[in-house]
């Protein structure tokens, strides 16, 4: 009994709204592409630190 | 008479609300608390008696309910006995066959999760209930009304699209993810200064890199990247 309970609210996320499914696309990509580049970054300077320090 | 029509899901969303009175339950999501009240009520029943419940009285308002296979037909009356809108049986039963016919005919069932199935037959539904002479303010439109619905659930929730999709402990979670990788990260590159390797071989940290930061943004934006792909939200 409690099972079936507990689990109302948590199918309120049978909700799904298209404009929200896109807005939240967008931002996914936002946040792929910022940890992407954040990621190249921190690898060449890393790079340069390396081959700094190993001179 | 009958003054609210209302239809939900098993989850107890709403996805059709009449009103004939004049209320600001549209505008106030009232149904939505109705909806919620009602299907706990439901499984309340299904689980202690294995029944259903046909009627609730309450000192000010009736509800007179039908199922349409895992769907709920409701019928409300305010201020009168609940001799009255028992009158109404045969008429909810009719509207309950009706929707039932309906989901078979665009194939629908209580697991369906994408609400905008159920426009076409919601709007048919509004239709017939007008024929029935039970709708008289017709003022029913199935993507607004939808879009007032998930409006409602996502404030009540919490979520927000394209700005927080995930609560604090998924946020935790995230932010572990994140060092965990970044950690990584940086185990490869002391790994390559201490062992003298080719500097080159520093651009293996790109993918813990990625990882890590993915985490960090997840855990500073409150927002999960999967749950955004999965069109989902979990909001704990």
């Amino acid at each position: 009994m409690s099972e079936n309970l507990i689990t109302i609210p948590a199918r309120y996320s049978q909700v799904v709204d298209e404009f929200a499914v896109k807005k939240d696309r967008r931002k996914a990509y936002q946040i792929f592409a910022l940890s992407g580049v954040t990621a190249i970054a921190a690898s060449v300077l890393l790079y340069l630190l390396t081959v700094n320090l190993l001179q | 008479m009958i003054e609210e029509i209302q239809v939900i899901n098993p989850g107890g969303i709403p996805l059709f609300y009449h009103s004939e009175a004049e209320t600001d339950a549209e505008q106030g999501g009232t149904y939505l608390l109705q909806a919620s009240f009602i299907t706990a009520l439901t499984q309340f029943a299904a689980e202690l008696q294995h029944g259903e419940i046909k009627l609730i009285s309450m000192e000010r308002k009736n509800y007179l309910m039908a199922k349409a296979n895992d769907f709920i037909v409701i019928f409300t009356s305010t201020d009168e006995g609940p001799d009255t809108i028992v009158n109404y049986q045969p008429t909810i039963t009719q509207a309950a066959d009706y929707l039932i016919t309906k989901f078979a005919e665009f194939n629908l069932t209580g697991d369906e999760l994408i609400v905008d199935k159920f426009d076409q037959p919601m709007q048919d539904f509004n239709e017939f209930l007008k024929e029935k002479d039970l709708v008289k303010k017709d003022t029913f439109e199935a993507p607004v009304f939808r879009r007032n619905v998930s409006g409602f659930v996502f404030k009540s929730v919490g979520y927000e699209p394209g700005k927080c999709n995930i609560g604090q402990a998924e946020r935790n979670r995230r932010l572990s993810f994140g060092f965990a990788w970044l950690f990584t990260s940086f185990v490869i590159y002391a790994a390559i200064l201490l062992f003298e390797l080719d500097p080159l071989l520093i651009f293996v940290t790109l993918i813990p890199n990625f990882l890590g930061f993915l985490g960090l943004y997840q855990y500073f934006y409150r927002f999960c990247t999967t749950n955004a792909l999965n069109e989902t939200y979990t909001m704990v």
